[in-house]
């Protein structure tokens, strides 16, 4: 009762966090830009009605999932994964729906980061059709992500004489980074970057040459990453796509060689996206005029505010990303440790065990990298930057 | 070959971009407060939703300007309305947008609806049947405040939730918060290591003391129980307000150096005990050091979370709790340490050693704390 006392008994006590409404006073104001273009935006809205027209007609559904998912993947915005999930919801009740509808509903559980969901609508589909190559590239994929290479690779062997050469060598090689066969996986992809098939359409090519770059980061072959991000982005620009997986990829790889000033011009508008947010308060954190520091200050009040939004609707997708707000941003190495704890229980890619080892020294916790350190030895990962950080840990230096 | 060769392509990069979660997913925040019959609230929706919805970009160039979505006014209105659905008592509860405005979000600007509405009797359980934006995008969620009469609801609406209904025990929501806060407040205290020693290096003294003339007994249980009472009142109010500062978010005490406080507040708490520094205004110190381990609790409670709405009264609740724990000690500790206060073997076996290795704790937790030098294992 005291404590009441103590605090302004206001009735806002009660009243809940409000956003102040306000009444722009021009009619000209503009409130929101539309990130994708009329075009684009259209193509998808005539997709729509016709998949409405027809509401229990496979193929017209597939065709708006489809794009929908396309367009979600370019923006790296979830909302169109949302409207690929409407257009699929005719098949909901139904667990034996059309095969690609299965796959589709698969796909869609692995963007929400609900591979355990998304593993189980794939096993259901190679029972019904085993060898069915999207199920199986699928499951490879969150495999890869839930940090299972020795299962990555059996589903990739598994679709030899079903795809195409890149596809299944850029499976492989993913999988081989990772098992501590990097040079088998850098040759096999450089085999498959420098002489490309030209009949080979771009979006076939895009994971073998983002890879490529990955890996070489990874490594640290600075040199070598930083051709594969050129061509990588050359390649992507040519094709007049848009990659937000790769600009994020490259940021990370301009801050660890310290070149801010970069990431803050390549990301400076990509504000939309959460993960470039991320990256370009990062830069902006580094540079030291005082413009970047304003501006880094609040984008990270913006980041906040976007993961408390994601926590409201309780879901937990940004937890590699709050783990590394956390750390980097918020100063606060006690809670990043237990986002990142709670981030490898869903998702054990390099970068996942990084960030838990980067926590853990930080916050002088070797305990929490005992998962991260028996992945290690199980998968044999070379690693550079992954070793030096365990030898930190067992070193117990600050 | 080249079908399923198609089907690959687009999905390779979107499969194995485990990150691709880079916007913010659709919300919506729908605020509703009832008192009696009337309701009234506020929903805020994303113009870019609206926009894919019923379309307000008028001239189609790619920007939402404030005249266009005034002109939408009616529409927005209309679209809003057909899918919140409000009843009470099987009745429903016609509902009226009463102003748009706009509201900026970490995410982009949203339509502001102010509503108004009226149930034909006084609520006492609200259904609400929320479909906004599912039949667009199955991913979009509505996060809904709902006050009724003063008792408070959270929750988060789907595609599968269907209607909802609230109330009915309208005391309950408070009660729960009030039980589960309180809980952890006690167990906050009776779990807290550091908390209960200092607390422990505070209370032995009461009952036996040492001046320069000598060791001075507490004449009178009731005395001594009283005295210590005041204390630990003292030390509650102080760590109420800071602790309170802290969880609301108004402060922001860096850890590191209260932590640090707080051993040192234990180190010296022992160490009064041996070398007698302080015994009058016993009371002031422990206000003062409360302030310093109410900013310390306040990590743990930040971390439990406050409630969404009624943070007030959680925080009074987990106070409520941390004294419970406090006078429990004072009742546990007090009558026994009375009983043997004159016998030389309390003073020598308990009271002095007790404080020596209270002093030397809180110095190796401040060296610890302070420097980040592990030490101790707790």
């Amino acid at each position: 009762m005291l404590a009441l006392c103590l605090l302004p008994a206001t009735p806002a006590a009660f009243a809940i966090d409000a956003v102040p409404a306000y009444v722009p006073n021009d009619d000209a104001v503009v409130l929101e830009r539309a990130a994708v273009s009329s075009p684009q935006l259209r193509a998808l809205r005539e997709a729509r009605s016709r998949a409405e027209a027809a509401p229990k007609n496979a193929t017209v559904a597939i065709a708006y999932a489809r794009q929908a998912i396309e367009l979600g993947r370019q923006q790296a915005d979830p909302r169109y994964y949302g409207n690929a999930e409407a257009a699929l919801a005719p098949w909901d009740a139904d667990p034996a729906p059309p095969l690609e509808i299965a796959w589709l509903r698969a796909v869609l559980h692995q963007q929400r980061h609900d591979f355990d969901g998304a593993r189980a609508e794939l096993d259901a589909v190679l029972k019904r059709e085993p060898g069915y190559p999207p199920a199986l590239l699928t499951r490879a994929v969150i495999h890869f992500v839930q940090g299972r290479p020795h299962d990555m690779q059996r589903d990739c062997a598994a679709l030899i004489g079903m795809a195409s050469t890149v596809i299944i060598g850029s499976c492989g090689a993913a999988a081989a980074s990772v098992l501590g066969h990097v040079e088998t996986a850098l040759s096999t992809l450089a085999q498959l970057n420098t002489a490309p098939d030209p009949r080979l359409a771009f979006d076939q090519r895009s994971w073998a040459l983002t890879l490529e770059a990955e890996i070489d980061a990874r490594m640290e072959r600075n040199d070598a990453a930083r051709a594969a991000f050129d061509r990588a982005r050359q390649a992507t620009a040519a094709a007049g796509d848009h990659d937000p997986y790769l600009q994020v990829t490259e940021a990370d790889f301009l801050l660890d060689r310290h070149e801010p000033a970069t990431v803050v011009e390549r990301l400076r508008d990509e504000t939309r996206n959460d993960n470039a947010l991320l990256r370009l308060t990062q830069a902006e954190a580094q540079l030291p005029d005082a413009a970047s520091q304003a501006s880094a200050k609040a984008h990270i009040d913006m980041l906040g505010e976007r993961f408390a939004a994601t926590r409201a609707r309780g879901e937990a997708t940004h937890g590699r990303e709050e783990a590394r707000y956390t750390l980097a941003l918020r100063h606060d190495p006690q809670a990043a440790v237990k986002l990142a704890q709670a981030n490898w229980l869903v998702q054990r890619e390099p970068l996942d065990a990084r960030i838990l080892l980067e926590c853990a020294v930080a916050a002088h916790d070797p305990d929490a990298a005992k998962p991260v350190l028996a992945w290690m030895a199980d998968t044999r990962i070379e690693d550079p930057r992954l070793h030096r950080l365990a030898a930190q840990l067992k070193a117990g230096t600050p | 070959m080249s079908r399923i060769a198609r089907l690959l392509c687009a999905f390779a990069l979107s499969l194995f971009a485990s990150t691709a979660f880079a916007h913010s997913s659709s919300s919506s925040y729908l605020q509703l407060q009832t008192h009696g019959g009337d309701i009234e609230g506020r929903w805020d929706i994303a113009l870019r939703d609206l926009d894919a919805a019923i379309g307000l970009d008028t001239d189609g160039n790619d920007a939402l300007t404030w005249g266009e979505v005034r002109q939408a006014q009616t529409r927005i209105d209309q679209y809003a309305l057909a899918h919140l659905v409000l009843g009470s008592a099987n009745v429903r509860c016609p509902l009226q947008v009463t102003a748009l405005r706009i509201a900026e979000h970490a995410d982009g600007r949203y339509a502001a609806l102010d509503l108004a509405g009226a149930c034909p009797q006084a609520v006492k359980t609200l259904s609400i049947d929320y479909s906004l934006l599912f039949d667009l995008d199955r991913q979009h969620r509505g996060l809904l405040t709902l006050q009724i009469d003063g008792a408070l609801f959270t929750t988060v609406l789907g595609p599968q939730t269907g209607t909802v209904s609230f109330g009915g025990d309208a005391t309950q929501s408070s009660w729960q918060v009030f039980k589960t806060y309180f809980h952890e407040g006690l167990w906050h205290v009776w779990t807290g290591l550091d908390h209960m020693l200092f607390l422990a290096g505070l209370f032995l003294p009461a009952v036996l003391w040492r001046t320069r003339a000598g060791w001075q007994v507490a004449p009178s249980l009731r005395g001594a129980v009283w005295q210590t009472a005041g204390i630990v009142t003292a030390f509650t109010l102080a760590h109420a307000t800071t602790l309170s500062l802290a969880a609301l978010g108004w402060v922001h005490w860096p850890s590191r150096w209260v932590e640090s406080a707080v051993a040192a507040t234990v180190a010296f708490a022992g160490f009064n005990n041996l070398v007698p520094m302080v015994h009058r205004r016993l009371a002031a110190i422990a206000a003062v050091f409360g302030l310093i381990h109410g900013s310390a609790i306040a990590s743990a409670l930040i971390d439990l979370g406050l409630p969404v709405s009624g943070r007030v009264w959680a925080l009074a609740a987990f106070n409520f709790g941390v004294e419970a724990a406090q006078l429990s000690l004072v009742a546990t500790v007090i009558p026994l340490t009375f009983v043997f206060r004159r016998s030389v073997l309390y003073r020598r076996c308990i009271l002095l050693p007790g404080s020596a290795i209270v002093t030397t704790i809180g110095v190796l937790w401040f060296i610890q704390r302070a420097f980040l030098v592990p030490i101790l294992p707790f």
